[in-house]
């Protein structure tokens, strides 16, 4: 059984018995900024031990969907729920969810160790009790022996563990990341993508995860939404989300796509509907050989060509309209100007139920 | 040799090859730029200040009045006579007492100005705060000496509302009360925080400033109420703005002379003793005995600050 399996399953369970009531549920919450609504009657279901994505470009409110689970805004409309409480009017402090800042907010004047047991100090935990249990957090997050740094002695990588270690250390019900990796460089981020997803496995915890990289997205989660202007577009797992999109936003904000109006998806061979073709599922092929495979498929110049290492993007300029091929790199050379045969399967043409 | 740049004409070329040498060596702009106020620290400042204390280690012929150039230590022996240490211990405590009233009183507007006010209402703020600072500092000490007067607008004020036993009940407790606001050290304190509050609240108000809303909000989500998070995170992080305010209320009372003759009882204040004792006494070796002891105390509370950590957050 695949990890999406599971979280279907889980979802379902979650949906159909109302004794395991979801981790956090969001009932036609709307959260108003002046005249902006950052958050726009928003329906949205996380069960338990999920890791679950919010996907999106800057402002379309899911950093304030974070915000509004974690109690530092309160909703205009709606109510939250968190493991079938109400929260929607409990403070910050007396919510079961820790955050890991997108800045990572840690406390200038305390040291690592401080830091990280802050959260069990204000809980009353005894000294004695709250170190070892604060070392045990930093050695979970792989960062032992940092323990009488100050923050501003520290990596950005080592503050993003300490970061996570000091949401961790009181056990929360629900870990809310802000874009936790944006300020770490690549290979970091790649690592701490690993690190993340198995912390979460080994945990249980739910994770709700913000970001605005799909790659992150579609790599670490069990299900994502994508967020746009305020409103959920779509939910799904990974692959439901990156195969079957429902819009064209969806299309083209994850993964990249090339959209096509409903007549020249027709000119193309497909129906006439609005459709998406991945770039990856393009094909350059000899004309003769498409023709024989009664392929759908478009002819044109090449006006652009990109180098990417594991692959290729070419731009194909198709008189209709221009349609973006990924190559692979052991696929024949196109060069600038070139005219060549694209094609591709029926099946890789995707119908779109609408524009947003 | 073909030139990078195309060139101007003679004065703007002298005037560019200023600019390029200036930007070159970096160590001869700072040169430039800090020779003069070095000198004026230098001689102006630091001599004036060492000759001073020089004079403190003078002593004054009882019998002439001359004074007479020897170094001793006289002169601070004379600062412990019951008299002079009355002074020194009634206007320490007046600065301390100056400097816990502004922190009280200026912590909260601070606050509010650093994290809630926006755009005009920050222009408020700011304009409120400064304002006092631009009348006359003897206008604002005769105008309080009017209002704090048995017969001015705060007994009247309180006489209209009822209010008049609050202020007899406190006129009527030993030492600090008196015949009336005006003359006595509670009407003292009063004025020394108006006129010093500014002080209080502008470095406080940087602090704050520089304390991301995030960390509030992190204290919350890590499960701290409101007052725990302003007693671990906000308070300590504010500490060195009100250590830099609190120099400021501290030793500015320590050094007033004009304010305690005209509000208060007639005790003197170091100031006024040194006021005096340079003027019609004549005793300049005193004087300057007297004017080291802000210095040192001003010394050992930035020491004490720093043992205590008000300067460890940034």
């Amino acid at each position: 059984m695949s990890v999406h399996d599971k979280a279907r399953i889980a979802t379902a369970q979650a949906s159909s018995s109302p004794f395991v009531p979801a981790a956090v549920e969001f009932q036609g919450v709307s959260r108003i900024f002046g005249t902006v609504r950052a958050v726009d009657d928003i329906n949205l279901e996380i069960p338990a031990g999920e890791f679950f994505a919010m996907l999106g470009p800057s402002g379309s409110g899911k950093t304030t969907c974070l915000r509004l689970i974690a109690g530092f805004e309160q909703p205009d409309a709606g109510e939250i729920t968190i493991f079938g409480e109400p929260a929607s009017s409990l403070p910050p402090f007396r919510r079961c969810v820790n955050t890991v800042f997108q800045d990572y907010a840690l406390f200038p004047h305390l040291n690592v160790l401080q830091n990280v047991a802050y959260g069990l100090m204000i809980g009353g935990v005894e000294r004695g009790e709250r170190e070892r249990r604060a070392k045990q957090a930093l050695a979970m997050v792989k960062l032992p022996g940092l323990e009488a740094r100050r923050p501003a002695q520290l990596s950005g990588g080592q503050r993003q563990r300490v970061a996570l270690a000091r949401a961790l250390v009181n056990e929360p019900k629900v870990l809310l990341l802000d874009e936790p990796l944006g300020a770490l460089d690549l290979k970091l981020r790649e690592e701490m993508q690993i690190e993340l997803k198995n912390l979460q496995r080994s945990l249980g915890i739910t994770f709700v995860f913000v970001t605005h990289d799909q790659g992150e997205a579609l790599s670490m989660s069990n299900r994502v939404a994508i967020f746009n202007a305020g409103r959920i577009v779509q939910t799904g797992t990974p692959q439901e989300i990156y195969e079957r999109p429902k819009s064209r936003f969806a299309a083209e904000f994850v993964g990249g796509s090339n959209v096509l109006e409903p007549a020249v998806s027709a000119r193309f061979g497909g129906p006439e509907r609005l459709v998406s073709l991945r770039p990856e599922s393009i094909a350059v092929t000899p004309a003769e050989a498409a023709a024989a495979l009664n392929l759908p498929g478009a002819e044109g110049r090449c006006t652009d060509v990109q180098y990417h290492g594991s692959y290729r993007r070419i731009f194909v300029d198709c008189g209709g309209g221009r349609l973006v091929a990924a190559l692979p790199p052991s696929s024949a050379p196109v060069s600038l100007g070139e005219t060549v045969r694209l094609s591709w399967s029926p099946g890789a043409m995707h119908v779109l139920e609408s524009e947003e | 040799m073909t030139s990078l740049a195309s060139s101007p004409p003679a004065p703007e070329a002298a005037l560019n090859r200023i600019a390029d040498a200036l930007y070159l060596r970096r160590g001869l702009l700072l040169t430039l730029l800090l020779v003069p106020p070095l000198l004026w620290l230098g001689v102006v400042y630091a001599g004036s200040l060492f000759a001073l204390l020089l004079q403190s280690f003078f002593s004054i012929d009882e019998f002439s009045g001359t004074i007479v150039r020897e170094l001793t230590l006289k002169t601070y022996g004379e600062l412990l006579a019951p008299a002079n240490a009355d002074v020194i211990l009634r206007t320490i405590t007046m600065a301390a007492a100056v400097t816990v009233g502004s922190a009280l009183l200026g912590f909260p507007i601070a606050y509010y100005a650093a994290r809630y006010a926006k755009g005009r209402m920050k222009a408020v703020f700011y304009l409120a705060v400064m304002m006092p600072l631009w009348s006359s500092y003897l206008v604002k000490v005769y105008a309080w000496k009017m209002l704090l007067a048995r017969e001015g607008a705060v007994a009247w004020t309180a006489g209209a509302t009822g209010l008049m036993p609050v202020i007899d009940a406190a006129l009527g407790l030993p030492i600090i009360g008196g015949p009336s606001l005006s003359v006595s050290y509670l009407g003292q304190w009063l004025v020394f925080v108006y006129l010093w509050l500014p002080f209080m609240i502008l470095p406080v108000q940087a602090a704050l400033e520089r304390v991301p809303g995030s960390l509030i909000e992190a204290s919350a989500d890590l499960g701290a109420q409101p007052r725990q998070t302003f007693r671990h995170i906000i308070l300590p992080l504010a500490l060195p703005g009100v250590a830099a305010g609190s120099i400021f209320t501290f030793s500015l009372t320590l050094g007033d002379y004009i304010l305690p003759q005209i509000i208060g009882p007639s005790s003197l204040l170091l100031g006024q003793a040194v006021y005096m004792l340079q003027g019609t006494a004549g005793n300049i070796p005193l004087a300057a005995a007297f004017a080291f002891i802000p210095i040192a105390v001003m010394a050992l509370y930035l020491l004490a600050a720093k043992r205590l950590g008000a300067f460890d957050a940034f």
